[in-house]
């Protein structure tokens, strides 16, 4: 099936693909084909759910040429069976408070126990909506609408590598150490992000995740196993 | 006895950088390179090396730094009194170095970010085929992080190149505060656009590498805009609640949910990150074709005086 793109610009040196709908098959799809075909003139991507930013070097090749490239090769793309089939990936997690810094604030702004917020947090089956932002950093969608709560007002200047935490609609895995303000309610012990791989992250737009609670025991005997 | 270079003093942030990181944005990783890409070309270019090639950039107090191996140096970008052996120097033109020679440089007097070219390449940690630093991840350089008092850093044979000088029109203008800025995607969400164009924003000293933060001078003006994560590029401005805006630099995040008021030019990226902090800016909005033409512009001018070709 073809598709229709919608292009924007960011300055002289990026151009925005959007779909109209979110669809990460078919942005993953166009992120494949024009990695291969333009790796000459593109020296970057970033992907979101709909869209696809190209990234160029301004002195090489205008947006304009670019885009002409790019137009070219998606009118002549089919689109056809590009739909992957979802990874599962099931990723320890212990919620023990030393970990869940926010846990026990959590239980108080929404009316939940700490085991009520783990039972709800563990039950649901999580889609990686996105990738970046900060290096690995991973949103997963399908968050209990029993635990939708703001980010918090102050952003913590630094979260542990691991964490997970909960942030409107969504929960999320920080997954290297950095500044955040996401609620966060545990913390895996999985390296899920190795910077000494390429790709450093084998996780994907679209597929699934499911959460498993360990013990905190579990939790040290997991991490020093990965180090 | 291997080529090295051992640093008596670190100096405030000094970090390899170079042009090369390609393809890691889409995992999260900034490209990161040199805040002010124009003087680490150019200092690569006194030396006759491709301009994307490693430099060590440094900012407010230098590092000191004794030679183990006859090289040629060059050093350009922010203004700052440099000695070699205690002797005067000048910056902007390839100089000599004997074994055994100190480098000193002091305290920055003009700009932020200055830049050390050497004549023989530097053995570092290459990530996706960079040797960029990017502390926050631990990427690149010298284990990830910048430049540590006594660090001795290895290097390839030096390499034998001609003497040359960057003439006086192409060397960096520090009084120059005009950022010429493309629209962003948000920018008709703002209902007050002469607020970002009549008035003149201070650089903040809370400043770094991911962004130069920018105060209103005046009265601030607040935005409320609600936005999806979206993708961002250097130059990005953002625009938080709070009406101060934040212009994206070289280790920023991918992608940001504040509205992106504007993208400055590809020509005015460098200029921007050499004004020092509590001195101001002023945006001039210029189209994406405008924009393009001085790009050509620039690339003659670099073509036709030192004949090369630039890059991003």
């Amino acid at each position: 099936m073809k598709r229709d793109f919608s292009y924007d610009t960011l300055g002289d040196s990026t151009l925005i693909i959007s779909t109209d709908k979110e669809d990460v098959d078919v942005i993953r799809h166009l992120h494949l084909i024009l990695s291969e075909k333009l790796k000459d003139n593109i020296i970057d991507f970033v992907k979101t759910p709909n869209s696809l930013a190209v990234y160029i070097d301004p002195y090489k090749i205008s947006i304009k040429q670019l885009y002409n490239k790019i137009n070219t090769i998606v009118v002549n793309e089919s689109f056809d069976g590009i739909k992957k089939k979802a990874k599962d990936w099931k990723i320890p997690i212990c919620y023990d408070t030393s970990y869940a810094k926010d846990i026990s604030s959590l239980s108080k702004k929404l009316g939940l126990s700490i085991k009520k917020i783990i039972e709800l947090h563990l039950r649901e089956t999580y889609k990686i909506h996105m990738i970046g932002f900060l290096p690995g950093f991973v949103y997963l969608k399908g968050l209990n609408n029993n635990l939708k709560v703001p980010r918090r007002n102050t952003p913590r200047k630094e979260i542990k590598e691991g964490s997970i935490a909960i942030a409107n609609d969504q929960t999320g895995i920080y997954n290297i150490n950095s500044p955040g303000g996401w609620n966060i309610i545990g913390r895996t012990p999985l390296s899920i992000f190795n910077k000494k791989k390429n790709p450093p992250i084998q996780m994907i737009e679209g597929d699934n995740v499911k959460f498993y609670k360990i013990s905190k025991d579990d939790y040290l005997k997991l991490k020093n196993n990965e180090k | 006895m291997k080529n090295s270079i051992e640093f008596l003093r670190a100096g405030s942030l000094s970090t390899i950088q170079d042009l090369r990181r390609n393809n890691s944005r889409v995992y999260g990783i900034p490209r990161s390179g040199p805040m002010d890409h124009r003087s680490h070309m150019l200092s690569n270019w006194l030396l006759g090396k491709d301009l994307r090639s490693e430099t060590i950039e440094m900012t407010l107090i230098g590092p000191k730094i004794k030679f183990n191996f006859n090289t040629n140096i060059s050093l350009c970008g922010a203004n700052s009194e440099c000695l070699i052996n205690n002797k005067k120097i000048d910056m902007n033109k390839t100089l000599i170095i004997k074994e055994g020679d100190v480098l000193d440089i002091k305290k920055i007097k003009e700009g932020n970010w200055i830049y050390l070219s050497i004549s023989a390449e530097i053995l570092a940690e290459k990530y996706f085929d960079s040797l960029s630093t990017y502390e926050r991840s631990k990427i690149g350089g010298i284990k990830g992080v910048s430049i540590r008092n006594g660090d001795k850093i290895n290097l390839l044979a030096s390499q034998d190149i001609d003497q040359k000088k960057i003439p006086k029109d192409i060397v960096h203008d520090f009084n120059e505060k005009i950022i010429r800025v493309i629209k962003g995607p948000e920018y008709y969400l703002f209902d007050d656009i002469n607020y970002f164009t009549d008035n003149e924003f201070k650089i903040s000293p809370s400043s770094d590498r991911m962004g130069i933060r920018l105060e209103n001078v005046g009265n601030n003006k607040k935005f409320e805009i609600n936005l999806e994560s979206s993708p961002v590029v250097e130059g990005t401005i953002q625009v938080p609640p709070d009406g101060n805006p934040i212009v994206l630099m070289k280790d920023s995040q991918t992608t940001g949910g504040y509205p992106r008021i504007g993208i400055i030019s590809s020509v005015d990226i460098s200029k921007i990150s050499q004004i020092r902090a509590n001195k101001s800016v002023k945006f001039r909005f210029i189209s994406l074709d405008e924009s393009n033409r001085l790009i050509d512009y620039d690339k003659k001018k670099y073509k036709s005086r030192l004949g090369v070709n630039l890059v991003s």
